[in-house]
């Protein structure tokens, strides 16, 4: 009676198996060793104060300035590689186990269709995680080294200047916000659940695509829409700024974008207050991650509707 | 209909009701979040619609994909070759992008009103092909732009003492076109900044207006109740904390500040007077009672004449701290071998007082 059982629905181990061999799959593909020397080489560009020597403008005089524009380039190298990695790798899967004819050994295994996206989803995820983890690594060491500099650097100015003590240690403090902190570290965790959620996009846009271009090309549309969303949703909820009153079929639109895309600026919102060495709570965090859960959750229930049935 | 055709309609509208139906439930929850995130000023506000059109493809693309700060941070580069080349209405553009992109960063504000009201208004003062009116006109227009840029900044960021201070600097900057009145209206915000030099030159600004003396002896009371041991480092301070109290129009049971209160050191207080004796004249600080004080001292310390203003007027500070011991020492020196005179030489860098506030 146990050998007819049908197998659970979804089962960790079977999830974890399959994100394995998917971690296997995207470490053999080229293209992830194309992108982290890039993404690493952008990174360590910073500790070499290349741009310092390219340029002589004024952000080379302010050391909050300079911290930040460190901070700024990282971050962006960070968002750029782990979104673009997630629609790509996302977009590749799929196809490839076609390809390969893998899919077919997998799937008429007793593996349920909802293991197999998962786990598809949790090995580019987890790929994603350690690229950044490493980025993030090579950006806290490199902006620790040039916070001190600078730390230095100010506190024998003031000094020289005769500033009493406490000032002193307020502008080292005010130099020490821009430097490597937990703030910054939320920054890039913003980074990190907006690639989780591009791969959940690409995954349910590869469940009914015919090909990997067209994945991946919706996926960057969805990308940029995303962006602008939340102008789109503003204007559900407020008036215009400048008096106009949004006409029905603005709202329309607007009410079809919201709904269908998701809020991409929310993520960037928290990793810029991040590099601006705002203040971001704990709950913005969680608020945040509980949005990325509610999209991925989304993301993966449909991808496993329309692939649930799907023929081969 | 064949079953693939079904197949997709069903899914269309599975994933479409799906996605309105959460979407009907997140949406007042991401608005909230969004305008929570704004008011505390950590999500940046939308960038204007004017300002699309201003943005090339490059920054479009960058603000698109969720980079406007790194695209702020690289349109700095752009906007400096405009300011090497001086094409200052590109200048202008970019600044205009840059601060749209991240409209928090003071950084930028700072800059691209100091590169309008000075660089470009210096380069309108001075740039040979056009007439003298048309140099003046122009050199006002930047000097208006320049204002007009620091204040567009702190309609973003009203707590920043650096911008206010700089709309002051620039306005109070005998190099350019001082409006004293402005500049004092500018510093005034900033009398309780915590950066000393920005607390003190609200009082250094008004002690230069006539008819503003009150006013500013009352500041610099005040400034000497608050934080005052700091102020009193300063030799400007110190010269106006006396000569401010020498004022005879001053209330009954006002303070009046001695020399001997002031200072340990006649001789500090001297070359500090005469020092800032030079600068009233070619300034306009206030002098009160200025040269009474001097020539009181000279008598009581015995200033020799070639120190004496009255006497040799001269138009550089005295530099040395110990400048009777140097003069002292010069005068030995002169004695065995003639020389020049030692306060004429360019004062030590550590005696400029320093009041840019960088």
């Amino acid at each position: 009676m146990s050998q007819n059982r049908s197998p659970s629905f979804v089962s960790p181990r079977r999830i974890l198996i399959i994100a394995q061999s998917t971690v296997t799959q995207l470490v053999r593909m080229k293209v992830f060793y194309f992108l982290a020397p890039v993404a690493v080489l952008i990174v360590g560009l910073q500790y070499t104060d290349a741009l310092s020597i390219l340029y002589s403008g004024p952000e080379t005089l302010a050391p909050q300035q300079e911290l930040r524009m460190h901070k700024n380039i990282c971050l962006g190298t960070m968002m750029v590689f782990g979104v673009m990695f997630a629609i790509v790798a996302t977009a590749l899967l799929i196809p490839r186990d076609i390809e390969d004819r893998t899919l077919y050994t997998i799937l008429c295994k007793p593996v349920p269709r909802m293991d197999y996206l998962l786990g598809k989803l949790f090995g580019v995820i987890f790929v994603i995680f350690i690229a950044m983890a490493v980025m993030d690594a090579l950006m806290v060491g490199t902006l620790h080294f040039r916070t001190e500099e600078k730390m230095a650097q100010a506190t024998a100015y003031m000094t020289e200047l005769g500033y009493p003590e406490e000032e002193v240690k307020a502008g080292r403090a005010e130099i020490a916000s821009h430097g490597p902190t937990l703030i910054l570290q939320y920054g890039v965790l913003a980074h990190f659940l907006k690639a989780a959620v591009m791969a959940a996009v690409a995954l349910l846009i590869s469940t009914f695509s015919t090909s990997t271009l067209f994945t991946i090309a919706i996926s960057m549309m969805v990308w940029v829409i995303g962006a602008f969303q939340s102008i789109a949703r503003d204007g559900l909820f407020n008036d215009a700024e400048y008096g106009e009153i949004p006409t029905t079929a603005d709202r329309i639109v607007g009410a079809m974008v919201s709904v269908i895309f998701p809020d991409f600026q929310l993520f960037e919102a928290i990793s810029d207050g991040a590099a601006r060495a705002e203040e971001i709570l704990q709950s913005d965090m969680m608020q945040l991650g509980g949005l990325a859960g509610l999209y991925l959750g989304i993301y993966v229930v449909l991808s496993w509707f329309v692939f649930r049935d799907k023929e081969f | 209909m064949p079953m693939s055709g079904f197949k997709t309609i069903r899914n269309v509208i599975v994933i479409a009701g799906t996605l309105a139906a959460t979407g009907y439930w997140r949406l007042p929850v991401e608005q909230k979040f969004t305008e929570d995130l704004r008011e505390r000023k950590v999500m940046q506000p939308q960038i204007e619609v004017g300002t699309w059109g201003e943005m090339g493809q490059t920054s479009l693309a960058g603000a698109v994909g969720g980079l406007r700060t790194v695209m702020a941070s690289m349109l700095t580069l752009a906007a400096h070759s405009h300011f090497e080349e001086n094409e200052w209405y590109d200048l202008e553009k970019d600044y205009e992008v840059i601060t749209a992109l991240e409209p928090y960063n003071e950084f930028y504000w700072d800059h691209g009103g100091w590169h309008l009201g000075y660089n470009a208004a210096s380069w309108a003062r001075h740039y040979e092909e056009y007439s003298p009116t048309r140099r003046r006109i122009e050199e006002r227009h930047f000097l208006e732009k320049g204002d007009a840029f620091y204040r567009r900044g702190l309609k973003f960021i009203p707590e920043s003492n650096r911008l206010w201070f700089e709309i002051g600097a620039m306005w109070s900057n005998e190099y350019k076109r001082p409006d004293l009145e402005r500049a004092a209206e500018a510093f005034a915000m900033v009398r309780n900044s915590p950066n000393p030099v920005f607390r003190r030159r609200f009082l250094i600004t008004i002690a230069k207006i006539p008819g503003r003396e009150i006013e500013a002896y009352d500041e610099v009371m005040r400034l000497l109740g608050a934080g005052g041991r700091f102020h009193l480092m300063t030799p400007t301070f110190r010269c106006l904390l006396l000569v401010l109290s020498s004022n005879p129009d001053l209330r009954a049971g006002d303070l009046r500040a001695e020399v001997g209160q002031v200072y340990d050191d006649k001789d500090k207080a001297y070359q500090d007077l005469y020092n800032y004796r030079i600068r009233a004249l070619k300034e306009g600080f206030y002098r009160g009672k200025l040269d009474e004080m001097l020539r009181e001292l000279i008598v009581e310390i015995e200033v020799p004449d070639e120190l004496n203003p009255f006497l040799n007027p001269r138009v550089r500070p005295i530099g040395a701290a110990k400048w009777r011991e140097a003069y002292e020492r010069r005068k030995a020196a002169e004695a065995a071998k003639e020389g020049p005179d030692w306060f004429l030489k360019k004062p030590e860098e550590s005696e400029i007082e320093d009041e840019t506030g960088s």
